[in-house]
């Protein structure tokens, strides 16, 4: 295999062990369970919808809906979402703010505030679906199956 | 009035004759210089990659040197341990030894009991040789010593005597006592704080060693205290960062030489790089993992054997005076390992030595029996079974390792042409610009062609030919001339126009010189551009080539993951 001849003796690095600096908060057992909990098949659903819905009053519709469903779930309090967008060149990616409806689309160029900011490495790699940010600054990947990536 | 003619021509024919000499000797100079100049490029150039090889050579030797001073140490190492409790293991032999004899039946029970009373002398302070005086005494039916003996090793190790006298009779088919001494066993034990032996348990439970009965008390008392732990969050966290240490010391190491430009070019090339063999480790964990599942063992048919091996298992492996030595051995193992990198055979025995701790809880004990099977002391069935108890652990730590690089994977990597980036680059004074590698090529092919330009006209308008050149010469011949005009009107005056002369000669050939220099700059512009270019080029080139070949292994989580959700002893529990 061609990745395994290009690896020889050199450098040295440690790795890290614990969970991502953004991930590390202190929650409630039943929180930390159900911000675990696989996420339903319409909330996945629900966001691949809202990056293509062009409609505002559609999206409107999606994004209360999300509001709801995460806040039925119980796993802390979602700030909003950002993942890859589908929109084509020049954009990368997107955050939607459940707070106050916005949705924004991202060149490579231009800078992501943080907390938002710091999803934007997981939402140039495919293996996750979409990212949660809560508003105790936890920064959560969902994998296309619904499940929680840490 | 008279005339006075004087005759110049000798001076004009010896000023030509200066001028000429002065002119051959100017241009060997000139050539000499020239000559010296492309030598120093060279010799500058050949000593940036002596300097690189030397680098490497020296990191080289150090690790060489650090793969020997620890094989040396194992070699110590092992010696030490031998020599410190090497007669411990004249006694292991013999308990195993006297069972087998019993079975037979074909040694006296005198000659047992004399051999067990001789190593009870030889090895004070051992637990495990009470047990064999009781074992003789008990074949002799001599309860009193039997039961003093047995006192003694209770008191040197109670887990360890338990446990063995559960093994021996049910070895010997008692069934109660068996169970009696297990219950007794596991009693007095803490979940949180288990001693190394108690991983003979989970080697019986996995092969039902202890029968029925048994069976069902151990699965039941590990369920219950799994359950028990696994409600503290800091322990399944524990458990989760084992597997991420234990994938992390699969990863690979890059050689660098397999990107030369970018890996020269690329300001970002530490971070892409440790991204790049992060996720080398995922091909690797899950090569090992598969082997793992389809390793095909034997598992010994008839209980006295299965039973002998575990207790081989128990009286060996689990001494807790070896320990500081045994986890030296780690760590130089470790240093073997990893060639002589340091660092990571850090990383690797701090991981590795957790196996060898004093106590540990039921989480920890089966993680690392999962990972480091032969340094906990189990075998392949029970790694199997582990794994198997550990899978939600495992994939949250897959998860949670290839989030940990991933939340830092690079995008774009800066080029940072350099001022010494090339032999041109070098001898011009490149100004240096820095691309980003999402810029369009045609704005960065123009950007390095820019710099270039820049570069060529400084370099040329510090190189070529300034009238102030003559200011100084010329007052110098001046002065000259006029010192000598005080003294002589007429030899002045011929002084001056020698002087001016050589001065228009002079000037003439340094003239000559400027213009050579800058026709050689505007020979090599065109050269020194493309070269920078064929750089930019090439480095794209390698970028995709380390995107194309990360994006490969970093993929490989999903297939590791279904490695992990199909594992074929995967445990049941539902768990939190």
């Amino acid at each position: 295999m061609v990745e395994k001849q290009r690896f020889r003796l050199n450098a040295r690095v440690g790795v890290e062990t614990a969970a991502p600096p953004a991930v590390v908060t202190k929650l409630p057992p039943h929180v930390a369970r159900s911000r675990r909990a696989t996420r339903s098949r319409d909330i996945l659903q629900a966001v691949v919808d809202i990056d293509v819905a062009t409609d505002p009053a559609t999206r409107k519709q999606l994004t209360d809906w999300l509001k709801e469903a995460y806040d039925l779930r119980g796993g802390g309090d979602l700030v909003g979402l950002f993942a890859k967008c589908h929109l084509g060149y020049p954009y990368v990616d997107h955050k939607l703010a459940i707070v106050g409806e916005i949705l924004e689309h991202y060149t490579p160029g231009d800078t992501v505030q943080d907390p938002f900011g710091r999803a934007r490495a997981y939402a140039r790699n495919d293996a996750y679906l979409f990212i949660e940010i809560y508003s105790d600054g936890a920064v959560v990947p969902v994998r296309a199956n619904g499940e929680s990536a840490v | 009035m008279s005339q006075v003619s004087i005759d110049l021509s000798p001076i004009t024919r010896a000023v030509d004759r200066l001028g000429d000499q002065l002119g051959r000797q100017i241009d060997s100079v000139d050539t000499k210089v020239g000559v010296v100049r492309s030598d120093l490029a060279s010799t500058r150039s050949e000593l940036a990659q002596l300097k690189a090889q030397f680098t490497s050579w020296v990191d080289e030797a150090r690790r060489t040197a650090a793969v020997q001073e620890s094989s040396v140490k194992l070699v110590d190492l092992k010696a030490q341990l031998d020599r410190e409790f090497g007669h411990h293991g004249v006694v292991r032999r013999t308990s195993t030894g006297v069972l087998q004899a019993f079975d037979i039946g074909n040694v006296s029970n005198e000659t047992v009991t004399s051999v067990a009373e001789e190593l009870m002398i030889q090895t004070p302070r051992y637990w495990l040789a009470p047990c064999l005086v009781a074992l003789a005494a008990w074949s002799m039916d001599k309860e009193d010593t039997a039961e003093r003996s047995i006192r003694e090793a209770y008191a040197r190790d109670a887990n360890k005597t338990s446990l063995l006298f559960a093994l021996i009779t049910r070895r010997q088919g008692r069934a109660d006592a068996s169970a009696r001494w297990l219950r007794h066993y596991l009693m007095s034990l803490d979940p949180t704080a288990l001693t190394r032996e108690f991983a003979v348990i989970l080697e019986a439970t996995s092969h039902s060693a202890f029968g029925p009965a048994g069976q069902q008390l151990l699965t039941e008392t590990i369920a219950k205290w799994r359950l028990q732990l696994r409600n503290d969050a800091d322990a399944v966290d524990a458990q989760i960062k084992r597997w991420v240490a234990d994938i992390g010391i699969r990863r690979d190491v890059l050689d660098a030489g397999s990107y030369p430009t970018l890996s020269v070019l690329a300001r970002e090339w530490p971070a892409a790089a440790r991204q790049l063999e992060q996720a080398s480790a995922l091909p690797k964990t899950m090569d090992a993992y598969e082997a793992i599942r389809d390793m095909s063992t034997s598992v010994p048919l008839v209980l006295e054997d299965l039973l002998d091996d575990i207790l081989d298992r128990l009286v060996t492996e689990y001494d807790q005076e070896e320990l500081p030595l045994r986890r030296n051995v780690v760590y130089h193992e470790a240093v073997v390992e990893e060639r002589g990198d340091l660092d990571r055979a850090r990383f690797r025995a701090d991981h590795v030595q957790q196996a060898l701790e004093m106590t540990q809880d039921i989480l920890t004990l089966q993680t690392m029996a999962a990972t480091n099977p032969t340094l906990v002391g189990v075998g392949p069935q029970t790694q199997r079974l582990m794994i198997g108890a550990g899978v939600k652990d495992f994939i949250a730590g897959v998860g949670r390792y290839c989030a940990n690089y991933r939340a830092d994977a690079i995008a774009t990597v800066t080029l940072d042409f350099k001022p010494d980036h090339s032999n041109y680059a070098r001898s011009y004074g490149f100004k240096g610009t820095r691309i980003m590698s999402d810029t369009p090529e045609q704005i960065a092919i123009k950007d390095i062609q820019k710099t270039w330009d820049r570069t060529f006209a400084d370099y040329i308008a510090s190189v070529s030919f300034k009238n102030a050149w003559y200011t100084k010469r010329a007052l110098i011949a001046g002065g000259i001339g006029i010192v000598v005009l005080l003294f002589n009107i007429w030899a002045g005056l011929v002084a001056l126009l020698i002087g001016a002369g050589i001065v228009y000669y002079l000037g003439d050939q340094e003239k000559k010189r400027c213009a050579k220099l800058i026709a050689d700059a505007e020979a090599q512009r065109g050269e020194a551009a493309a070269y920078t270019v064929a750089l930019y080029h090439n480095a794209q080139a390698e970028l995709v080539d380390a995107k194309l070949c990360y994006e490969k292994l970093d993929s490989q989580e999903t297939e590791l993951i279904s490695l992990i959700e199909t594992w074929p002893t995967r445990g049941n529990e539902e768990e939190l």
